[in-house]
């Protein structure tokens, strides 16, 4: 028997690429995210996969110029 | 807030338990999945499902070919919530485990979105 679970369909998650588990964790910290897994990749350089519970994006550096925040 | 959520099932004996392992060791487990949790949206309740993720050849990202491709939602359901808090510093602010009892739901895979990689400098 099935039945109509009961949560957020609308749900989503982002994923961004780290070099090891900890970047993971440092992410969620500090910019106050929900990390629901972390797994490897397969690439060299990259060699995890941070998921995160919903749209994350990194906040524009004050530092950076205009035209590559817009990039 | 720093917060550990770990999602297991109500029994030792609940079902999949053979094949429910923690690695490297090898061991049973009961735990289903778990959330490093800084976010200050809500915690599970009651009927929520954590996340199970899987990777279908067909959806392989070459540059990460041992990412997963697709995620649904959990054929276990939370049953049960409950809250611990630190007493003195410590690394979490508050471990939060939600029981789950197995109730199955038709699988509905969603494809994940692409991963995002970082620009160098900018975290």
């Amino acid at each position: 028997m099935t039945r109509s679970p009961r949560y957020d369909p609308d749900e989503n998650v982002s994923r961004h690429g780290a070099t090891d588990p900890d970047k993971c964790e440092e992410m969620a910290d500090k910019y106050g995210w929900n990390l629901v897994r972390v797994e490897e990749t397969g690439d060299a350089a990259l060699e995890v996969d941070c998921v995160f519970d919903g749209e994350t994006e990194f906040p524009p550096s004050s530092h950076e110029p205009k035209h590559e925040r817009e990039n | 807030m720093k917060r550990w959520i770990i999602f297991k099932t109500a029994s030792a004996s609940s079902q999949g338990w053979k094949e429910r392992k923690l690695q490297p060791a090898g061991h049973l487990t009961r735990i289903l999945a778990e959330y490093f949790d800084c976010s200050d949206k809500a915690l599970p309740k009651l009927g929520d499902r954590p996340r199970e993720f899987a990777c279908s050849e067909e959806s392989v990202d070459p540059n990460f070919p041992d990412a997963s491709t697709h995620f649904r939602w959990s054929d276990w359901e939370v049953s049960r919530v409950e809250r611990f808090k630190a007493v003195d510093s410590a690394e979490y602010d508050e471990v939060v485990v939600c029981y789950c009892c197995y109730s199955p739901i038709e699988p509905e895979w969603k494809e994940l979105p692409k991963i995002g990689v970082l620009q160098a400098g900018k975290f």
